[in-house]
């Protein structure tokens, strides 16, 4: 693990550990801006929200079929409309290409894998929890408003 | 009300229950999957229904409407007896202490010895028995518990059932405990019923117990495991949708401490990702079918589809054939050669000269123009000129 780090700090970058995954940072000023970081935040906090609302024990661990999350779309009202919002400015229309998206998105991150390409289920990874990590970090002034 | 027959014997029990065994075992493996159809129960009792009827006068099977089913006394002591009981029920340990403590105080106050002696087995098997309970309890409450963590689906009831268990822990404890007090409390009577037998239960018994209360730990500890993931899991779920309702309401950036939060970590799959481009070699490429089946295949995947524009169409037969086209053009070297070895004067021999193509009069006039510039040393001015329609030119000979 350290001389991984000490590698890869060659290249100016820091590997990091957390409870079952790894990352890497950036040592020193970051390259972007907090824009931009804010909207690489928000874009996950859409798919973590659509996540959740798809069910609520999504973390790591959790196993599921593509097909039945599309399933869920069509069914569930909520599901639906935040699915909508998902991939808006990429313009992507059914929900077999929103959910190819969203994984690929996952897939790309490490927060899920294929386990069994023929009925295309996945697996969510311990990765997943440096979102809920992320999430955790984050305080809210006014913690008794309750959102609609 | 119609009156049930009885059993009178346990032959008689034991010989009809083994006569319909297919039956029972059938409609036992069962029990939890379906009701049990009329019809096919008369086909596994090889559709003799008197043989069915019989079952169900002597109270081993209940009929309701077009199904039947084991009459719950029966299922009970098949359940008991094959230990496959899933429930946990702490009211038949509770009722084994009460019991037990019942026939402490009938033996305490027995004179008789014979009877005496009929107590104190009682209490012997009885203690056994409340032994044996707890610990099957105590291992029915894990499986529970793994199973209602694991498998329920639903978040509320799986914390209910989770909370439940923790309950039932709670009171399987409490009862150990009560049981154990009465060893320790009643141990007058225990030294007054000091035989091996009793001992050996008794230190059975309180080996059981320990064991049990072992377990129980592991299991609450597990339990509050359990309650607590899920909780935490649920309150992660709510700050995820109060943050994504923030975020909708435009309110993120003020009322979190999220810049600060992105503020202080520079993780790397939030900046944008580089692209460096390759060329490939064009000779490569030209060669090489195969790389070109590759760039295809990315191409396809990354959803363009624009490759083929920069691509001509294949030649056609038609391209392949040759062309030729003709050029007006003349060489003035060659025709001045031609000039210079002939006797005409040279608008004459301009006007005569095969050119392979159609010439008008102004070509006719340029080219004049042009021998004549390009070779003055050489032409032999004679001063007389000519009209060829309307062009008055000059008679200059080669010298």
């Amino acid at each position: 693990m350290e001389d991984y780090a000490d590698y890869f700090k060659e290249i100016d970058l820091q590997l990091e550990s957390g409870n079952g995954y790894f990352y890497f940072s950036r040592i020193g000023e970051g390259k972007q801006s907090v824009e931009q970081k804010l909207d690489s935040f928000s874009k996950w906090l859409d798919y973590l929200d659509f996540l959740k609302c798809y069910n609520q024990s999504f973390t790591a661990g959790y196993q599921f079929r593509k097909s039945h999350l599309i399933e869920q779309i069509s069914l569930d009202i909520e599901l639906k409309e935040k699915a909508g919002h998902l991939f808006k400015k990429y313009g992507v229309g059914s929900y077999l290409e929103i959910v190819n998206k969203l994984l690929q998105e996952m897939l790309g991150m490490g927060f899920a894998e294929c386990i069994s390409e023929q009925d295309e289920t996945y697996k969510i990874t311990s990765a997943f929890r440096y979102a809920e990590e992320l999430v955790n970090m984050i305080q809210i002034a006014n913690e008794d408003e309750i959102p609609e | 009300m119609e009156i049930l027959a009885h059993f009178r014997t346990i032959e008689e029990l034991t010989k009809t229950l083994s006569r319909e065994q297919g039956l029972l075992s059938e409609m036992f493996e069962k029990r939890k999957l379906m009701k049990f159809p009329l019809g096919l129960a008369l086909e596994l009792v090889g559709g003799n229904e008197t043989r069915l009827r019989r079952l169900v006068d002597y109270g081993v099977l209940v009929e309701t409407g077009n199904t039947i089913e084991i009459e719950s006394d029966y299922l009970n002591f098949f359940e008991e007896v094959l230990n496959v009981n899933e429930e946990i029920s702490v009211l038949s340990v509770q009722e084994c202490i009460n019991t037990l403590k019942e026939y402490i105080g009938y033996f305490l106050q027995e004179t008789n010895t014979n009877r005496k002696a009929g107590y104190q087995d009682s209490v012997r098997q009885l203690l056994k028995k409340t032994g044996f309970r707890t610990l099957k309890n105590v291992v029915d409450l894990k499986r529970n518990m793994d199973n209602a963590y694991k498998q329920e689906p639903n978040y509320i009831i799986k914390k209910k059932k989770l909370q439940n268990l923790d309950e039932k822990s709670h009171s399987i404890r409490s009862m150990i405990r009560e049981c154990e007090k009465l060893m320790d409390t009643e141990h007058a009577f225990f030294l007054m019923a000091n035989d091996p037998h009793m001992a050996k239960t008794c230190s059975d018994v309180k080996h059981d117990f320990v064991e049990a209360y072992h377990a129980l730990m592991e299991i609450d500890r597990q339990i509050i495991v359990y309650i607590n993931q899920i909780e935490q899991q649920n309150q992660l779920y709510k700050k995820i949708r109060k943050l994504k309702y923030l975020q909708d309401q435009l309110l993120i950036k003020t009322d979190t401490n999220l810049l600060q939060v992105l503020e202080n970590c520079n993780p790397l799959w939030m900046e944008s990702r580089q692209y460096s481009r390759i060329r490939l070699s064009l000779d490569m490429l030209m060669e090489n079918d195969q790389i070109v089946a590759i760039l295809r295949r990315i191409a396809e995947r990354n959803g363009l589809k624009k490759t083929a524009r920069t691509e001509a169409e294949p030649l056609t037969d038609e391209d392949l054939q040759e062309h030729t086209q003709r050029l007006k053009e003349v060489d003035p070297a060659e025709v001045w050669n031609a000039f210079s070895a002939s006797s005409y004067n040279l608008f004459d021999f301009i006007l005569r000269y095969d050119y392979k193509a159609k010439r008008d009069i102004e070509d006719h006039a340029a080219l004049f123009c042009q021998l004549v510039i390009l070779h003055p040393d050489e032409c032999r001015m004679t001063g007389k000129y000519a009209t060829y329609q309307d062009i008055e030119y000059p008679i200059i000979y080669a010298k």
